[in-house]
């Protein structure tokens, strides 16, 4: 390969490679320059602001809906995650690990529940909740958050764990470990990369979730950041929130993204697991 | 009879999972659909009463329903085959890119960690008169919340956007399973580069292009976050998980809420059993991660 | 039919490896010819630079006189055959016989027609509508051979062919290639790590080891002649012994024991490294005598006999052999009732002994 082309090559995927990066932060671009907008320029047109101001991202942080929505999200999405971890990693050992009749039943029950419309039980969930108390609570929120997590849980890490050297854990029997040992210091941590990146899936849907929050939540005590956001829309026309609802957009973002940049690599592992197999 | 332990030990350590996934899905279903033949309006509590299908009768009778099932067809065709094409494009680019593959490979996952409800504001913000970007660019500027199509255009957009990565990873890893020694032997045998893709590549990716094409036309069905926060349904933008959560918590009417309610989860499952049945999806062992 | 002719062909990679280093060959037109060599000697970048896989760094490709070291492999004319016999899945045999042919807009007449006629030479007619999934693994080389038959090429190109085969297949297969050649009479460039196919498929072969070419030479002239150390040891098996002789006075000491220093070698030397074959060296019974100028006995302990059917070996400790855990391999006859701990008497012959620079590996002359 000649030196020129090569160097053509190396510019053009530099140039897709921006494409690319453009494409992702395009919309942050946008709630960034919104929220960096005095009140007066809202309307002005430009990507560039011509002035910045920080006002907005004070009002937000002075806002009392807000720490109590990011309070509900954190919490109610953690506690999901921890149990549909828990609950998952069970169920993925039981399949990857053991015979049984049902193990179909137990993945296609999972995969079905994969493709469920949320809104065909949100009725039901609505009226039962009120019925029951569970409306507007944690607990309200958390019960269908672990339902819907589970089948994402179970698939990434049953993929996970059927990679991991299982003969490892014998070895150590063979050795004088217990089980209970062979377990905790052989396995554990072994599998402890895949069951951080299930636990970052399933808390990224968790937190995502905007259907459930709106229809089982109706004030701080349970309202959780999507649907905090989308009432602020609701709402008030007249002071025009829009860059107050920017700036919170972008705080509850940016985290995220750091996150799941982090591991970055770990989550394309995760979420294309199984699929490379299949 | 005797059931021997591994069948318990595996059953015992599942149940924790399947009662969670059970008690949220199916008691509730089962509960949707039995509300649905009642006359059950919450803001008259006393006059609930049974009427069969009465509810079905109504919604597909219904004008407003099948006008939400032809948006939710607009939004879904839309979406996928503009993911499908850009996805293709994109995992092609991550495949074969060598300078910037990490900066491309990290850029592509931000939108699966924005939130769908930000993300519907972004571009809300961008297209809205009031506020946007658009002004003065030519065949952009216009007002686009202030139409029907163009509006589906902006919620088509911002699907598009959150999701294309998402299925250009699930491409992704079905082009990694075309063997290399294969493409190498097609260009010993002549094959252009086009020819090696049609006639090679693509056929190879075809599972997994069904399996990707399955996991988004059953996400797109039931979209709902974009259009509530872009339009809140006017325009006749309206799909069916808006029209059913209008239905249930706005009118209360619980009866007709969950007739319609029912129609979509039969909806969402005769597009799998077709893709699953008619184009042979194998979804089992295969990546979940949907938004 | 052609022939083909590399110059100084160099092929370094962006992390700066050598894999082919100043590669100078000449392969004539309807030869068969192989390139041997362990893993990783450069031996499969070779083969994908002469078809076009890869460009060179430097050097050129001819075939047939004309230079075609920048054209397209799907422009060469070549066919090439696969180590994972790269059949597409998705294609009936038929339709992957048939590939190249489309591809290059072969009218479907004309198609068939080669189809059938590969399928026949390679008895694959009763697979052709079969897919790759259902065929073993014997079958799917014969497809991939196929397929790379009905472009009629003007060389064939085959990379590590068997080795997905169990032995038995290889050994079927490995005769069923040498027929096919011989009936095509198509030159042929075959690429393996196993000597014995290389010794018993080639009318020449190089050997490569680092990127470099070793030697050149029939298989007879690559075996009885090795030009280094390397080449030496790399063809025959059981290996060749290789023994360290240091000069005592007017004696090669080595550690089966003293023989008279060859004349012949270069002034000054005085170590030397011994190659026999296990072959060359023989058990005599301890009435036979012998002994002359140019044939030497040793007297040595037997520690461990490989009785293999057809053929027994023993390996044997040598008296000065010192603290050394060095064996000498002796081919003994099957008949034999040679037992370990034994003591046998064995002879070499001087005219069997090969002689290699301990530094360079290259061999040594002696006077006959």
């Amino acid at each position: 390969m000649s030196a020129s082309r090569s160097r053509l090559d190396r510019v053009f995927q530099s140039a897709t490679a921006l494409v690319v990066v453009v494409y992702a932060l395009l919309p942050l671009g946008w709630l960034l320059s919104i929220s960096l907008k005095a009140p007066g320029d809202l309307s002005d047109g430009r990507l560039v602001p011509g002035r910045i101001t920080l006002e907005h991202y004070r009002a937000v942080f002075a806002d009392p809906h807000f720490p109590a929505a990011l309070r509900n999200s954190l919490g109610i999405a953690g506690i999901a995650t921890t149990l549909a971890i828990v609950f998952g990693s069970l169920a993925a050992y039981a399949l990857v690990r053991l015979r049984f009749p049902g193990r179909s039943l137990v993945m296609g029950g999972a995969l079905s529940i994969a493709m469920f419309p949320p809104i065909a039980v949100i009725g039901p969930l609505f009226d039962l909740w009120r019925r029951v108390g569970l409306f507007d609570t944690w607990t309200g929120l958390v019960l269908p958050y672990l339902s819907f997590t589970l089948p994402l849980a179970i698939w990434t890490l049953s993929a996970f764990f059927r990679d991991l050297p299982w003969e490892l854990e014998r070895a150590a029997r063979v050795d004088g470990a217990t089980r209970l040992q062979a377990f905790r210091h052989v396995i554990v941590p072994l599998a402890a990369p895949g069951v951080a990146t299930a636990a970052i899936l399933v808390f990224v849907f968790a937190w995502n979730d905007f259907l459930f929050a709106m229809s089982l939540t109706s004030t701080d005590h349970a309202r959780t950041v999507p649907a905090a956001l989308a009432f602020f829309t609701g709402a008030s026309r007249f002071e025009e929130p829009t860059s107050s609802i920017a700036a919170a957009s972008l705080v509850v973002t940016v985290p995220v993204v750091l996150v799941v940049l982090l591991f970055q690599r770990r989550i394309v592992a995760g979420l294309t697991a199984g699929a490379v197999k299949g | 009879m005797r059931v021997p332990r591994e069948h318990r030990l595996g059953w015992l350590l599942c149940a924790p999972a399947l009662v969670s996934m059970a008690a949220v899905t199916a008691y509730p279903l089962l509960e949707a659909v039995r509300l649905s033949l009642y006359r059950y309006d919450l803001r008259f509590p006393g006059t609930r009463s049974f009427v069969g299908l009465q509810n079905y009768v109504t919604v597909l009778g219904s004008a407003v329903w099948w006008q939400s099932v032809v948006n939710t067809a607009i939004i879904t065709v839309a979406s996928v085959s503009l993911e499908l094409v850009l996805g293709l494009a994109l995992a092609l680019t991550m495949h074969r890119i060598i300078f910037g593959r990490r900066t491309v490979r990290t850029a592509v996952l931000v939108p699966y960690g924005v939130i769908t409800v930000v993300a519907a504001l972004a571009w809300r913000f961008a297209f809205d008169p009031t506020t946007g970007f658009v002004q003065g660019m030519g065949v952009l500027d216009r007002a686009w919340f202030d139409h029907r199509w163009s509006a589906f255009a902006v919620i088509v957009a911002t699907e598009v956007w959150k999701t294309t990565p998402f299925m250009a990873l699930l491409l992704l890893a079905g082009l990694a399973l075309v063997p290399a020694d294969l493409l190498r032997a097609a260009r010993v045998d002549g094959a252009s580069a086009t020819q090696r893709f049609f006639r090679v590549t693509l056929p190879l990716m075809k599972p997994a292009v069904i399996v990707a094409l399955l996991f988004r036309t059953v996400d797109a069905i039931r979209v709902f976050d974009t259009v509530f926060v872009e339009t809140r349904g006017a325009l006749g933008t309206e799909p069916v998980s808006l029209l059913g959560y209008d239905t249930l918590l706005r009118s209360l009417n619980l009866g007709l809420g969950s007739a319609v309610s029912v129609l979509v989860f039969v909806l969402v499952l005769s597009v799998a059993v077709v893709f699953i049945r008619a184009l042979g999806a194998t979804p089992a062992g295969v990546g979940a991660g949907t938004r | 039919m052609a022939g083909i002719r590399l110059e100084g062909l160099t092929k370094r990679f962006d992390d700066g490896t050598v894999a082919v280093r100043d590669v100078d060959l000449e392969i004539e037109d309807g030869e068969f010819f192989v390139l041997v060599g362990p893993s990783g000697c450069g031996k499969s970048t070779l083969l994908n630079l002469i078809v076009g896989l890869e460009s060179p760094t430097r050097g050129e490709v001819f075939v047939d006189g004309e230079r075609v070291t920048r054209r397209d492999p799907g422009k060469r004319n070549m066919a090439m055959v696969f180590q994972s016999y790269a059949i597409y899945p998705h294609l009936s045999v038929r339709e992957n016989l048939a590939f190249p042919l489309r591809v290059a807009g072969v009218p479907p007449v004309e198609r068939d027609h080669r189809v059938v006629e590969a399928a026949r030479a390679l008895e694959l007619e009763e697979l052709l509508d079969r897919r790759p999934a259902t065929l073993s693994g014997g079958q799917r080389q014969r497809v991939s051979m196929g397929r790379a038959m009905v472009r009629d090429p003007v060389a064939f190109l085959l990379d590590e062919p068997l080795s997905n085969l169990d032995a038995r297949l290889r050994g079927q297969m490995r005769t069923e290639i040498a027929r096919l050649h011989r009936r095509l009479e198509t030159t042929t460039v075959y690429v393996t790590h196993d000597q014995t196919e290389a010794l018993t498929l080639a009318d020449r072969l190089a050997i490569l080891d680092g990127g470099e070419i070793q030697q050149v030479g029939t298989p007879r002239e690559v075996y009885r002649a090795p030009a280094n150390r390397f080449v030496a040891g790399f063809l025959g098996a059981p290996p060749m012994n290789f023994l360290r002789g240091t000069r005592d006075g007017m004696d090669l000491v080595l550690p089966l024991g003293p023989m008279p220093w060859p004349s012949g070698l270069p002034d000054g030397t005085v170590t030397v490294d011994v190659g026999v074959r296990p072959e060359d060296v023989r058990e005599v019974g301890p009435t036979e005598g012998r002994a002359d100028d140019d044939v030497f006995r040793f007297r040595a302990r037997v520690e461990l006999v490989e009785w293999l059917g057809s053929e027994s070996y023993a390996h044997v400790e040598m008296p000065r052999g010192g603290d050394s855990a060095q064996r000498l391999v002796v081919r003994l006859s099957p008949g034999g009732d040679v037992a370990e701990d034994d003591d046998i008497d064995i002879e070499l012959a001087r005219s069997r002994l090969h002689f290699f620079d301990p530094g360079t590996g290259i061999r040594l002359r002696v006077d006959a």
